[in-house]
């Protein structure tokens, strides 16, 4: 049973109206509505970089070079009610750019995660745990789905169309790895 | 941690905790980018004004060329060539052996408007085409947002017009030193095209222009063609030798946002920098009935199109993975034929396998997302597709009896 993420002030990330708001700031090149609209996604972005690019050190580029195209793009953005999908197309496309002419290894990137989150002094020990073993036992896809739902808050069927897979693959393919997280975790 | 619920925060949590601070250097290089990108240049240009003092003198000395011409009795003798000028007003001359003007006539409403209050018959052939091409730039027809002119010669029962096209694109050619003089001889045109002239209401030189722009480019059809100026033909032409006519200077893309502003607009869409991209291509082209600038480039390797309003800069179209062109001002058939494309190819089938294909438009939170239906065998599809990506949403297989 899969539950639906409900609307959270802390992330903010469901509220479509005040996102679009804060693009049509952008648009007007609104230098505080673009730092109100990161301290609101950065989270989201970061975990979907995160989960396609492997390493931190691109992630952050990604997060970064999104947050810089939505000030020049802002503008081009239509309003559809979703620009959680807008703000994330960018952040693939940045993502597999990068994906493509970095061609990291994992074994590698697996390691500079671990440094990473221990040099993070706000991550616990227990969520460090937790995003390591969640690297480490999802696949691409399966931390690129759980990203976008569980820290985006976007609908299956949003990132079905952003990921370009059918809506019940978008859904088996998160319960699974919920599951699979679920119990690695218990494991440890 | 016993439900997903759980977890699900906790992971939240965690990659919230996880996020570095880059909001310093996003500001900073908002500024740097932001300066990058200029839309709708307005260019001051002083062509315009020399064009106009061109005109103005021109209108001093025309009424007194006029009389003299009159007075030189230029009397009615055997028509050696016709001479056509296209800006937008076309204007056609009939010439005599001793290019002396036998009587001049407009082929539209801004023909009609230029050579309103002149009497141009009898007077010299040049004197002529000086008072045709004053009176053009005085009605603001050639300016430097529509600097191109063409010039098309016809010789009539054998006459050879070869001298005549030379001298009349010299003296155009000096007289419009910023403009794109575009010429061409004429004399061999078939039936065919004088009778597509006249149905269209236009020069033979320009239907001939029109018909190579069309055997150089199969996208575009004659009809598509026809209302566009001299100027926007040109821009069109930009680039290609056509056969048979020869082009001095370069149309004036100054009405629109030019090269670099498209590229901007296209990168600044896909999210892109100039820095991330190569083999750029910009072309102005004609399409959807408006001027757009056809944008590639390349990215790792996807490769990037898109179709630019050559006025504003607002993304027409931009191709998806397929091929397709999809987003704002797509027309609706496009979006119809993605979903059907998509569904066809998830069951595996094509087009000519089904019967009773069916495609439904079924507007979905604003997302053009249409309903496939056909039969193969003894099963019934039924797909819900996203016209915009292609995404099929669902679809239902059945036992039809």
């Amino acid at each position: 049973m899969i539950t639906p993420t409900t609307s959270s002030t802390k992330y903010g990330v469901d509220d479509a109206h005040e996102l679009e708001a804060l693009l049509a700031r952008i648009a007007k090149e609104d230098k505080a509505a673009l730092g109100e609209l990161y301290e609101r996604t950065k989270a989201a972005i970061y975990g979907f970089a995160l989960s396609m690019s492997h390493s931190p050190a691109d992630a952050e580029d990604v997060l970064q070079d999104t947050y810089i195209a939505v000030y020049s793009a802002a503008a081009n953005y239509v309003s559809r009610g979703k620009p959680m999908a807008w703000l994330m197309t960018i952040a693939k496309n940045l993502a597999k750019m990068r994906l493509r002419a970095v061609k990291k290894h994992l074994d590698i990137a697996e390691e500079d995660w671990g440094r990473y989150l221990t040099s993070v002094p706000d991550v616990s020990a227990d969520e460090r745990m937790l995003l390591q073993v969640a690297m480490k036992v999802l696949s691409d896809e399966q931390q690129q789905i759980v990203m976008l739902h569980a820290v985006a808050g976007m609908k299956h069927r949003e990132i079905a169309r952003l990921l370009d897979m059918p809506t019940a693959t978008v859904l088996s393919k998160y319960s699974r790895a919920i599951k699979k997280l679920r119990i690695a975790m218990e494991a440890e | 941690m016993k439900d997903n619920s759980n977890i699900e925060s906790k992971l939240r949590s965690a990659v919230s905790n996880a996020v570095p601070d880059v909001l310093d250097s996003v500001m900073d290089a908002c500024d740097h980018e932001k300066g990058k990108v200029i839309y709708m240049e307005k260019k001051k240009n002083n062509t315009i004004r020399s064009l106009a003092a061109i005109a103005a003198v021109f209108v001093l000395v025309i009424a007194g060329i006029f009389l003299a011409g009159r007075f030189q009795g230029g009397n009615t003798s055997a028509l050696a060539a016709v001479v056509s000028l296209d800006v937008n007003p076309g204007i056609e001359l009939n010439v005599d052996k001793n290019e002396k003007v036998i009587s001049v006539s407009a082929v539209n409403d801004d023909g009609r408007e230029v050579l309103s209050g002149m009497e141009l018959d009898g007077t010299s052939f040049d004197v002529a085409v000086n008072a045709i091409i004053g009176s053009m730039l005085q009605h603001g027809y050639l300016d430097d947002t529509a600097n191109s002119i063409l010039l098309s010669v016809s010789g009539v029962d054998g006459y050879d017009a070869t001298k005549l096209q030379a001298k009349l694109t010299d003296n155009v050619s000096q007289l419009l030193k910023d403009c794109s003089v575009l010429s061409q001889n004429v004399s061999d045109a078939d039936s065919k095209l004088v009778d597509k002239a006249n149905k269209y209401g236009i020069t033979v030189g320009k239907a001939r222009l029109i018909e190579e722009i069309i055997s150089s480019n199969s996208r575009h059809n004659f009809e598509e063609l026809v209302g566009l100026t001299i100027n926007e033909l040109n821009l069109i032409a930009d680039g290609q030798q056509l056969p048979g006519i020869s082009t001095q200077g370069q149309a004036s893309d100054k009405s629109y946002i030019g090269n670099d502003a498209a590229l901007s607009a296209a990168l600044t869409h896909a999210g892109l920098s100039s820095n991330d991209v190569r083999e750029v291509e910009v072309d102005l082209d004609y399409e959807y009935g408006m001027m757009v600038y056809e944008v590639e480039f390349e990215c790792g390797s996807v490769e990037y199109e898109y179709g630019i309003a050559a006025t504003d800069g607002s993304v027409i179209w931009v191709e998806d993975d397929e091929g397709y062109r999809v987003r704002s001002g797509r027309p609706d058939y496009m979006y119809a034929n993605t979903a059907k494309r998509a569904a066809l190819s998830h069951a595996g089938l094509t087009e000519d396998q089904v019967s009773l294909l069916r495609t439904e438009l079924d507007h979905d939170d604003g997302i053009h997302v249409y309903e496939v239906k056909f039969k193969y065998g003894d099963y019934e599809y039924e797909y819900k597709v996203d016209g915009g990506s292609g995404t099929v949403i669902d679809f239902e297989k059945e036992l039809h009896h």
